[in-house]
């Protein structure tokens, strides 16, 4: 019997069992346990775990089916001491049983999610107090904007004391974490989130936005903010805590 | 004071306040006995649901608060984008189960029924508010035991927390009787 590695996400070592014991469509209180045994390891060999911790867990499961596997096959010594003879997979039904009520139940609590998500609230306001008020953006026109191209200008040139002789050569930015971690701070108000994108103004460079992102990383750590991210590759906004 | 200005000052109690309110403030506010409330509270409950008015007054445990309708979501949806929460990862949503389900109860316990460590999707849990510290077992190393919050009962819309078993209870049972 073949058996093709799908690359599926399991919760955990039980998701996995179960998932196996529906696909060969068997009795769970009859595993053929030498079946789902060779199954599952192929399964463990499929995978490159990074994570040891994970890989832990699917590793102790295994260990615990050839376990069972091997008492099933060994003749069953005459111990006295036994009570009756037990089936060596009735303790690991068992935890299979429990898992996967909740697992059931996790079902009924998404659909839940889905219908309740849909309500929405009104922000807590103590009374309006702290509601602001968007800044107003002044009516700018193309004369206002030359005016003070012009205004920039002459300070400049007072300053230097050159005739529009702008440095030709850009030096490289220096950009530190720790300026940016202050940054963040000085942008984020209480209840009012932010959106990553919208801590650079213009044309970030890489190195900006890398700091940026480490400057997010350590607020994270230190719990100042909060993060949230609908899907992948969405927006990040980040919250002050 | 008469039942409709009554109701009025309900109304404007919980609108002003956005979070939930419990019932005990809003006796205080009114300087009335829960008795005398609640009934108010309860028809105007119905009264919102009766005219299928765009706001409902929904309960959880003991506190009360307006939502819109997850009916409406769609047009609401259209007019601006809601700031909507992302909605629970399935490791989140399985251990948030066993929590709601076996309270109060140790992580150990719940990583015992997954087979994982849950350490991440309870810390995820914490910080939506969907579960917190009710007490600590009195055994060695004294580890925390969780429970879940009025904000649980809100984000599934359920009333309280004695619904709750009913819930998961009539599907356990149905599971039950499909797999002996």
């Amino acid at each position: 019997m073949s058996y093709s590695v799908k690359l599926e996400v399991f919760e955990g070592p039980f998701d996995l069992l179960f998932h196996l014991i529906e696909k060969n469509e068997v009795d769970i209180y009859d595993i053929p346990i030498a079946v789902i045994t060779r199954q599952y390891l192929q399964y463990l060999d499929g995978l490159r775990f990074f994570d040891i911790e994970i890989a832990s867990e699917f590793l102790v499961m295994a260990a615990t089916l050839l376990h069972i596997k091997s008492k099933m096959l060994l003749p069953n010594p005459k111990d006295e001491t036994m009570e009756e003879d037990e089936d060596p997979r009735q303790q690991l039904v068992e935890r299979l049983m429990e898992y996967k009520k909740y697992k059931e139940v996790t079902g009924e609590l998404k659909k839940r999610e889905e219908i309740f998500l849909k309500r929405l609230f009104r922000e807590p306001s103590a009374a309006g107090i702290d509601g602001h008020q968007e800044p107003v953006i002044p009516d700018i026109g193309l004369a206002e904007l030359h005016r003070a191209f012009e205004e920039a200008m002459k300070k400049y040139r007072e300053l230097y004391n050159s005739d529009y002789d702008l440095k030709k050569s850009l030096e490289k930015e220096r950009v530190s974490v720790t300026e940016k971690i202050k940054h963040i701070i000085k942008v984020l108000k209480p209840g009012r989130p932010v959106k990553f994108d919208k801590l650079f103004e213009g044309f970030p460079t890489r190195e900006t936005v890398v700091a940026t992102f480490l400057a997010l990383l350590e607020l994270i750590k230190e719990r100042k903010v909060l993060i949230e991210q609908e899907s992948n590759f969405g927006d990040i906004i980040i919250r002050k805590r | 004071m008469d039942k409709t200005e009554l109701k009025g000052i309900i109304e404007a109690i919980l609108f002003s306040a956005g979070d939930p309110v419990s019932l005990k403030d809003i006796c205080y506010a009114l300087d009335m006995d829960q008795k005398e409330i609640l009934p108010v509270i309860k028809e105007m409950k119905d009264l919102y649901n009766f005219e299928r008015r765009g706001l409902q007054l929904i309960e959880a445990d003991g506190h009360y608060q307006f939502s819109t309708r997850p009916e409406h979501y769609g047009y609401i949806q259209k007019m601006h984008s809601p700031h909507r929460k992302p909605g629970l990862s399935p490791a989140s949503l399985e251990t948030l189960a066993i929590i709601a389900y076996k309270q109060p109860i140790t992580r150990a316990e719940v990583d015992a029924i997954r087979g994982v460590q849950s350490d991440t999707a309870i810390s995820t849990l914490i910080e939506r508010k969907l579960i917190q510290e009710v007490d600590r077992l009195d055994t060695v190393g004294r580890p925390i035991l969780y429970g879940t919050t009025i904000e649980f009962l809100k984000y599934f819309g359920i009333g309280n927390v004695e619904e709750l078993p009913e819930i998961l209870e009539e599907q356990i049972t149905y599971l039950d009787e499909n797999t002996r």
